[in-house]
């Protein structure tokens, strides 16, 4: 899960911030002055988050989410 | 332009466009309202660079796809990505959507299962339940959504710009923002509105049962 902390179409605090605890397994990147369009506003950002997310597949030794790569919670921006 | 058949409507086949760009393993990028696909564009360079395959499509009645009147529940959207995914016989598929977009992925999910998918990204989720029921209490009252499905029925160009506006914080990011920063959000909101279909009201899709929007959301539209 990626979330700008101020989006303003569907509020943080009302939607991403309520997923970790109904997921198992999950991760969640919080977006530190984010709104709700941070693919575009932010896209370094998101896509830094994903591909730490799904691996690199150029680089050896990192795949996809497993057990090498455990849920978490972080901010960036 | 390649698309695949999702159902007709009468005389006309409803037909789905997609882009399907690189090789290894699929990415499937679901947009969010009032966009299309190429939304998706920062990430689809960046998975291209990374070495995946990606894969983006319109949703109905957005963008290239076709507009039919019906079908816009999650149920029947998330039957339109089913269709996407089974035709291209995508496996080990990262499934990410953006928005509205989480709510096709975790339909798909729900409806037709994990088999083909084994990541899922929610980027500005819906979940887990926006509208207001007997047993959500705290979820958005459905006169919220009518008056905004009567604005945009009535105004579509004004409430778009609301939208995106709202969307984009423009008036922090283009008031405030680097000039990068201020160039992009601007550019993108006009491309973006430009895209949008003509005739394109947007259905209510959150009149949709089941667990899809998030359940204390207050947009304040």
């Amino acid at each position: 899960m990626i979330q700008g902390d101020q989006d303003r179409v569907l509020p943080y605090e009302a939607t991403g911030s309520r997923l970790p605890a109904l997921l198992t397994n999950a991760r969640c990147v919080v977006i530190a002055g984010g709104p709700h369009a941070i693919i575009w506003t932010h896209a370094d950002e998101v896509n830094q988050a994903l591909l730490d997310f799904i691996g690199h597949p150029g680089r050896v030794g990192r795949r996809h989410s497993g057990p090498e790569n455990p849920p978490q919670s972080g901010r960036v921006g | 332009m390649p698309f695949v058949t999702a159902g007709r409507e009468n005389s006309a086949a409803i037909r789905i466009y997609y882009e399907d760009h690189g090789s290894g393993s699929p990415v499937v990028l679901v947009h969010s309202y009032a966009q299309n696909g190429h939304s998706w564009e920062k990430q689809e360079a960046a998975l291209l660079a990374a070495g995946y395959r990606v894969i983006t499509y319109d949703r109905r009645g957005f963008g290239a796809s076709s507009r039919p009147s019906t079908g816009y529940d999650f149920g029947t959207l998330a039957g339109d990505l089913h269709v996407l995914l089974s035709r291209l016989d995508l496996r080990d598929v990262v499934l990410a959507g953006f928005a509205m977009g989480t709510g096709e992925v975790t339909r798909y999910l729900a409806v037709h299962g994990p088999g083909r998918v084994t990541a899922a990204v929610l980027v500005a989720p819906l979940l887990p339940f926006l509208l207001k029921t007997h047993d959500n209490p705290d979820g958005v009252d459905r006169s919220v959504f009518d008056a905004l499905t009567a604005r945009i029925a009535a105004d579509r160009p004004a409430a778009m710009k609301d939208f995106m506006d709202r969307s984009y914080s423009v008036d922090l990011l283009a008031g405030t923002g680097s000039a990068t920063r201020r160039g992009r959000t601007a550019s993108t909101w006009l491309s973006r509105r430009r895209r949008t279909p003509p005739s394109a009201v947007s259905p209510p899709a959150w009149k949709t049962s089941g667990p899809i929007w998030p359940r204390s959301a207050s947009p304040s539209w």
